[in-house]
């Protein structure tokens, strides 16, 4: 595992009788962004969930760096509506102080900070689910269609802490739609059929 | 993550959710106030044990069925699994803030409840003590139920279907309690037996819980 973090041999996964892919193999390397590409419903989503472990592989072992930890950001947000921002963030750092920041570092303004999450927009419910990334020191983030719902400003932002992220040895897998607008870390592609 | 952060936040959240919160007690307190209505002053004292614990367990039944479909459908099921901290320990105190928002306020309500019953107040500490006693096996055979139809649209109903048939020791053991304290018996027996499920309850019902999450959301 010398300079990976993960790396995925020869899995498969069947819904049903359709088969989203199968002989799968590729690793990840220590600062670097892997972006998952394909059209709807090709199984980006499952083969990130393989992945993180919240689905099992049929076949095929992924091999994940013991030394290391991840974060998954989901399609979903996975945020509770009824609680503010800081409430949401504060299940995975207390210091209030750190989870302004990370709203910060996303650009979510501080006037919103303390509404409840179901008073915001899409687009900012996303940065407070994106900005659970800079409350981890995580070395691989898991980011399922990041970019969703935000502006070209947030995106930018966004992207500027990724390359951040890999300069420091951190690497991502992205499940995207549009190409990467990522120049200054290294970037793999898969496509998925 | 840690299980004592996310307790506070369950609590937290209920407490923001009080409207959803509020329904089974208003539903409990609704039901009680049926029976005095329809049946003679003189029976009520005999058939408040049962409809005291039959209306708790519907209560109990209907505050569950949104217990993980929330969490199945906003993705923050997705974060419990990925969380360092062991899933069963997380589900453990969920069903700590659910039983101290859902449940707790029962009690709240059982001297109304007495009084509408004609219970005397030495059998209604009894009932209390029987309640005390079932509420977390039946909490969590019933959160069993729910995690196994988070993933499910007609969830509520396989819900019910589920946990009625498994609910049924622990009310005949709660009623016998309540019957023996009655006719002035020793009611340690029975106590003993719901104290023991209870026990079991809350060390393996996590685990199946979590296991039964992991199923449905994959």
């Amino acid at each position: 595992m010398t300079g990976q973090y993960v790396k995925i041999e020869k899995i498969a996964y069947t819904y049903g009788t359709r088969s989203l892919f199968s002989d799968l193999s590729f690793n990840l390397p220590h600062g670097c962004v892997l972006q998952i590409m394909g059209k709807n419903g090709s199984g980006k989503t499952t083969l990130l969930q393989l992945i993180s472990g919240i689905k099992t592989c049929q076949e095929g072992t992924i091999f994940w760096d013991k030394t290391i930890h991840y974060t998954y950001i989901g399609h979903k947000n996975a945020i509770k509506g009824e609680l503010s921002p800081i409430e949401n963030l504060k299940l995975y750092n207390p210091s209030d102080n750190k989870c302004r920041q990370a709203l910060e570092m996303i650009g979510l303004e501080l006037r919103h900070h303390l509404r409840p999450c179901y008073m915001l927009s899409a687009g900012q419910q996303r940065k407070v689910a994106l900005s659970r990334l800079f409350l981890s020191d995580a070395h691989v983030w898991l980011l399922d269609e990041p970019f969703t719902a935000l502006d070209e400003n947030t995106k930018n932002r966004m992207t500027l802490h990724l390359e951040k992220h890999t300069s420091n040895g951190g690497s991502a897998i992205i499940a995207a739609h549009e190409p990467l607008k990522i120049q200054k870390s290294v970037i793999k592609k898969l496509v998925i059929k | 993550m840690t299980p004592s952060r996310y307790f506070i936040f369950c609590l937290r959240l209920l407490l923001r959710q009080r409207r959803e919160v509020a329904l089974p007690l208003f539903f409990f307190l609704i039901v009680l106030s049926l029976f005095p209505m329809v049946f003679p002053a003189k029976d009520l004292p005999s058939l408040a044990p049962a409809v005291l614990w039959i209306t708790a367990l519907l209560s109990i039944l209907l505050s569950l069925n949104n217990l993980f479909r929330e969490d199945v459908e906003d993705g923050f099921l997705t974060q419990l699994l990925l969380s360092p901290a062991p899933l069963s320990s997380l589900i453990a105190m969920k069903l700590l803030a659910h039983w101290i928002a859902y449940v707790l306020p029962l009690f709240i309500a059982l001297p109304l409840f007495g009084l509408w019953y004609r219970v005397p107040t030495e059998n209604l500490l009894v009932l209390a003590s029987s309640l005390a006693l079932g509420t977390p096996s039946l909490l969590i055979l019933g959160a069993i139920a729910a995690a196994l139809s988070a993933g499910l649209k007609q969830g509520g109903i396989l819900l019910m279907l589920i946990t009625l048939p498994l609910a049924t020791p622990i009310l005949l053991f709660s009623l016998t309690i309540t019957d023996m304290a009655a006719n002035g018996l020793s009611y340690t027996a029975p106590a003993y037996f719901l104290l023991a499920m209870a026990i079991v309850s809350a060390s393996l019902g996590p685990l199946v819980i979590s296991a039964s999450l992991r199923i449905s959301i994959s």
